[in-house]
């Protein structure tokens, strides 16, 4: 069959055009739609916490409920939120920054939104059976083993609770298969973006040319390929010992619990950095673009970027200082934990050398990018304190760690993707947020976030204990945790006002034009929200911020050719099959094992039907 | 606010100029010399914690604890050994669910070698209200030198999370004055 030639494809409407689509752009629609929810849903879990710590004594969680908030809270914001609202952005953005029609493999790009959707769920699903985990998001063992945190007994058939526990009925295995399954899913899409960046760029798109959000992408993507097999082998470790009695972390038969540490910070350290680096991508197209110049160093950027990523696979034991690894390695690690510091300082200054004798326009995309500055620079500040082996025997496990972590993935990451948002906001969706909610958006946030979270350095260096569901009065603690809990409140209340602005902005009648800020980016030289097809001919970049440089230096537009013919690839039912049995394949070690064999069967359906399905013109 | 439409002035479209240049180096070097601090500290300032770690298997580590116990013991609070042991020995602490065993009495200004394990999980070693935290890993012996340079009562708090009575995990560490 020769391969059909298109006319400009026609938009698809209802429920099944959402289940098939391949269309990157609906991809990402669905990514950070899905992200958005799960944010609330771990939102909501913040709030409980905080509730708890308001007063001391307080009885509003019990501690068995306290554990597992906090356990879900921070799996869900790391994996089901932040996580994947970068993967929206990579999505939605990349392919358009290079001047493509789409990602290299559109289909594997469905899959692993499916993955993703249904590995969170079936994270969440341990709501509705009311065993939720407890183990704390990095899950140290041997608390996962099932003599710690005993399971239900699943049999061929179905499973049922073991009578005479000594602990209750836990949800450890929630948490395994759905961190396996949101690890798969990122997987998955890493070698789509990797392969998409490098071999799908437009004409004269030279590495050096690229964005700078293209950039951090592609370095990110790097990241996972490299991170996420290592927690993946460590699960199926826990997995194992859990089901088919092998003794990776059973102390009594010779396993080592310091294996898991290893691993997960093997992983776990380049995981911050997949979630800081695509922010700090969107920050850095942000501020250009608002200060009207372009990135101030750009390639020390790329440099620093990669240097970031480079040196995160070499620090994880700093998160292990106080397990006693002796000083000589302490010390090599707290050094190669400093140098991190070298290239994210580079990061800053450039940043504020972008801004520096520009003519700044003060929209919220642009409040939120400079929010990131400040706070992300207080993050790090913080964080090169604890490189210190002796300080961070004082801050290891208090609220002052916390306080660090939080303040690089809340005003680090959440702050940028909050700047991502409301600058491609009118991209994806053709409508402008209202810059006037948008503002009391920014300030109650940035107001809430620092109440919320600077008193907890004070904690910290009181000594409050992380993961402990109340603490006594007389501790010089009251006061902190009264003003913490009510910055979470003012936090809540500005995703509320968030919410509020897309609302109205997406109701209102005013559509946004495709360049709205007078942006540098391929993205914008198109029509807001794109068409399927994106570009009706493939751009011929000739500069860095090619589309600045068309407007305000070449002056010449190069007429689009009037009908172009396209090829799309065709919708397609078989990523949402295949997820759906990879999911199954799963669900099996939570009731029954005769799941995972018709997830094997429905995947290997899947799999056939994929392969051999007809292009259809 | 200039027009988007005006072309910027400067030497946007140049490679990188000398204040790009100037400012790289001088990071580069500021960089460097963050970096010597710390290797340098840790042989000037001989403040990173210095214990060692060995393997031991949980029961052999408790019948230690046991017999330290039998060998030093002073008292008992409230059905907890009380233990005291002479300036410069080695002291054994185990952490179990959800206890830590036994009470250490200790000397203002004696230095002493504590031992850390844990019978079962990972427990975190937080002595309370100053701040020092260390990870106490079971089938590891974490060796620690100490010196008590404050007289009071202290609590030890776990802070590795180590299931539902995670939070009732305290001990209690005694310094007797000088």
């Amino acid at each position: 069959m020769t391969e059909a030639v298109l006319p400009h494809p026609r938009e698809n409407y209802g429920l099944s055009s959402w289940l098939t689509t391949v269309d990157h752009k609906r991809i990402g629609i669905l990514y950070g739609v899905t992200a958005v929810v799960f944010a609330c849903v771990g939102g909501i879990e913040a709030m409980l916490i905080r509730t708890q710590l308001i007063v001391p004594n307080n009885t509003f969680l019990s501690p068995d409920l306290f554990n597992a908030m906090f356990t879900m809270h921070g799996t869900t914001m790391i994996f089901m939120f932040v996580m994947p609202l970068n993967a929206a952005f990579f999505n939605y953005i990349v392919p358009l920054q290079i001047g493509a029609r789409d990602v290299a493999f559109p289909r594997l790009n469905a899959l692993s939104y499916w993955v993703f959707l249904f590995g969170g769920l079936l994270f969440h699903l341990s709501f509705v059976t009311g065993h939720l985990p407890e183990v704390g998001w990095f899950g140290y063992a041997n608390i996962t083993t099932k003599q710690f945190t005993p399971g239900p007994e699943v049999g061929l058939l179905g499973s049922v609770i073991p009578k005479g526990l000594q602990y209750p009925v836990s949800g450890t295995e929630f948490w395994i298969v759905g961190l396996q399954l949101l690890g798969l899913a990122s997987l998955i899409a890493s070698i789509n973006f990797i392969v998409t960046i490098l071999n799908l760029r437009a004409p004269g798109m030279t590495p050096m040319r690229m964005p700078l959000f293209t950039w951090v992408t592609l370095i990110t993507n790097f990241l996972l390929l490299l991170a996420l097999p290592v927690i993946t082998v460590a699960l199926f470790q826990i997995l194992l010992d859990r089901h088919f009695g092998t003794r990776f972390y059973d102390i009594g038969a010779g396993g080592t619990v310091m294996l898991w540490q290893h691993l997960f910070w093997v992983f776990g350290h380049p995981e911050v950095y997949i979630l800081i680096l695509p922010p700090m991508g969107m920050v850095s197209e942000v501020l250009p673009t608002f200060s009207r110049k372009p990135l101030f160093g750009y390639p020390a950027m790329v440099y620093a970027s990669a240097a970031i990523a480079f040196l995160g696979f070499s620090v994880w034991a700093h998160h292990m200082f106080t397990t006693g690894m002796g000083a000589m390695a302490t010390a090599i690690f707290s050094a190669a934990t400093m140098l991190i510091a070298i290239p994210t300082g580079v990061k800053i200054f450039n940043w504020i050398s972008t801004m520096w004798g520009g003519s700044l326009r003060m929209t919220t995309a642009m409040w939120f990018a400079v929010g990131f500055l400040a706070e992300f620079t207080i993050g790090g500040l913080s964080g090169i304190m604890h490189a210190s082996p002796p300080i961070d025997g004082q801050h290891q496990d208090t609220y002052f760690v916390v306080a660090h972590f939080h303040y690089v993935l809340f005003g680090g990451s959440v702050f940028g993707l909050f700047a991502g948002l409301y600058y491609w906001f009118p991209k994806f969706s053709g409508r402008l947020l209202s810059e006037p909610i948008g503002k009391v958006h920014f300030w109650l946030t940035a107001i809430g976030f620092n109440l919320t979270f600077f008193p907890m350095h004070f904690l910290g260096v009181d000594g409050m204990p992380r993961r402990i569901y109340t603490y006594a009065p007389g501790f010089n603690l009251e006061t902190w945790n009264f003003w913490s809990s009510i910055g979470a409140y003012i936090t809540l209340l500005s995703a509320l006002v968030f919410f509020y602005n897309v609302f109205v902005s997406l109701r209102g009648r005013q559509k946004a034009p495709a360049d709205p800020w007078d942006a540098r980016t391929l993205e914008w030289a198109i029509a807001s929200p794109p068409p399927a097809y994106n570009f009706a001919s493939l751009p011929d970049v000739q500069a860095r911020d090619d589309f600045w440089y068309r407007k305000h230096e070449a002056k010449t537009f190069k007429p689009e050719p009037e009908h172009v013919h396209v090829v799309l690839p065709n919708p397609s039912y078989w990523p949402l099959i295949v997820g759906a049995g990879i999911t199954l394949m799963g669900a099996g070690f939570l009731f029954a094992y005769v799941l995972t064999f018709i997830g094997v069967a429905v995947t290997l359906v899947g799999a056939y039907g994929w392969s051999f399905a007809k292009f259809e013109g | 606010m200039h027009s988007g439409l005006v072309a910027p002035k400067g030497i946007w479209w140049k490679p990188a100029g000398r204040q790009e240049k100037v400012w790289i180096t001088v990071a580069f070097i500021w960089c460097m010399v963050l970096f010597a601090m710390m290797p340098f500290w840790h042989f000037k300032g001989g403040q990173n914690p210095a214990g060692i770690r060995h393997r031991v298997e949980p029961a052999k580590y408790q019948e230690r604890v046991n017999r330290f116990v039998q060998e030093y013991k002073v008292g008992e609070d409230t059905g907890m050994p009380v233990v005291q042991a002479p300036p410069g020995s080695e002291l054994y602490l185990l952490g179990r669910m959800w206890a830590w065993y036994p009470i250490l009495k200790l000397k203002e200004g004696a230095t002493y070698t504590l031992h850390l394990s844990s019978l079962d999980l990972n427990h975190g070693f937080s002595l309370f209200p100053v701040n020092i935290n260390f990870q106490i890993v079971p089938g590891y012996d974490y060796a620690l030198k100490i010196t008590p340079n404050i007289a009071g009562d202290f609590r030890i708090v776990c802070n590795e999370f180590c299931g539902i009575g995670h939070h009732l995990m305290v001990g209690k560490v005694i310094v007797d004055p000088k």
